[in-house]
């Protein structure tokens, strides 16, 4: 039919009502994956047989900002205020639905301290669309209008509420809110779109950890001395990854006005502890450091930050240099 | 390892910036913590031009 002004395109108002041994029937949500508004899963992403998925969704949890993928998982309870559906009665008695109830589902999070509050709340009413995912692995979306490709439910407001104090009879007091938008009803319900995996997600999908550079002893025109530590349990990577991660492919040093600065060597300080990076460096400047990219370090040999471990991001530290 | 690099067993050296020492024991005194080695790594092999002589045989 072609479009005509004023006239409503219709669908048959059938669906086959056959219910085979098998079904989709969500199970507990035990985890939510944040995607950006324009991210999606489609033939290529999922492979054949959906053989790249796992891979796929593992390298999108540390790609830059804008194409990042969020992981929140450990979620132990959810309280369901979803709004009922509105109907209206007539006079006569009969009854008409007015809207559908709009979704609301807040979950206890079991894992994840201050620290993540205090990441997650960054999100609050952020525009990022949800992929939930089920005790049994399911990951459930939506479609997109294209075939064969699921996106994100689209979220009104998601809301990391302030911590709790515990008073002896609680462990935990973190919880996280979606309140779903009004689209969302149909795209979980007309609309859904959903992936079995053959892989637990929980497991497999990690967010990033974030790591605090700083320095260990005062730069001079020749030497940096960094030390580098997971941000809260305060974890030496240095020590940790010796070699691993003291070499050149394993930082960005930028000069003061944001060129390259390629180092001529990158050590595990015999001095002071952390990194001793050595290199030509202007005087009266404040040059940057920082860890490379996510991506960039789990492409390392060895890799750092690659599955079965989480992704590690620095922050960019800055370094007077005298 | 980093392209451009050399191991050094702590970390990595600029091969270019190995180069610029002129003496292993430059390189040695500069690079107490590294051995000499790595100095000799990195030295370019020394073309051996045949003599006259060797091209009139």
């Amino acid at each position: 039919m072609s479009n005509v002004l004023s006239t409503l395109a219709s669908t048959n108002a059938f669906g086959n009502t056959g219910v085979q041994t098998t079904y989709f029937d969500p199970k507990e949500i035990i985890g939510a994956i944040l995607v950006p508004k324009d991210w999606k899963i489609d033939s290529t992403y999922l492979g054949t047989l959906g053989v790249s998925l796992k891979t796929n969704l593992q390298a999108d949890t540390r790609k830059a900002i804008g194409d990042r993928i969020f992981p929140i998982f450990s979620f132990g309870g959810v309280t369901d205020s979803s709004a009922e559906s509105k109907y209206q009665t007539f006079g006569y008695g009969s009854e008409r639905k007015a809207s559908d109830g709009k979704y609301t589902w807040e979950f206890d999070l079991m894992q994840g301290g201050i620290s993540l509050i205090k990441n997650l709340r960054k999100f609050n009413s952020s525009d990022y669309d949800v992929i939930f995912c089920t005790r049994d692995s399911y990951m459930i979306g939506t479609k997109t209008g294209t075939a064969s490709q699921m996106k994100g439910v689209s979220c009104d407001l998601l809301d990391v509420k302030p911590w709790k104090l515990s008073d002896g009879s609680n462990a935990t007091g973190l919880k996280i809110k979606f309140s779903l938008s009004l689209a969302a009803t149909a795209e979980l319900n007309e609309n859904v779109e959903y992936i079995k995996t053959d892989f637990d997600i929980e497991s497999n999908v990690h967010g990033l950890i974030d790591v605090r550079a700083y320095e260990t002893h005062a730069a001079s025109t020749t030497k940096m001395y960094i030390g580098l530590t997971t941000n809260e349990n305060d974890v030496d990577l240095v020590a940790l990854l010796t070699t691993t991660i003291a070499k050149a492919g394993a930082i960005i040093l930028k000069n003061a006005d944001g060129s390259v600065n390629t180092p001529s060597g990158v050590a595990v300080g015999a001095t002071y502890s952390g990194l001793e990076i050595t290199g030509t460096f202007v005087t009266a400047t404040s040059m940057t450091f920082q860890l490379e990219t996510p991506t960039a370090l789990a492409a390392l040999s060895p890799t750092i930050g690659a599955e079965p471990e989480n992704g590690i991001e620095s922050n960019v530290l800055t370094v007077a240099i005298p | 390892m980093t392209a451009g690099y050399i191991e050094t067993g702590r970390g990595e050296l600029l091969i270019s910036y190995v180069q610029s020492f002129a003496t292993a024991e430059a390189f040695a005194k500069a690079h107490p913590d590294v051995s000499v080695e790595v100095w000799k790594k990195v030295q370019p092999k020394k073309v051996v031009k045949p003599s006259e002589d060797t091209e009139k045989k």
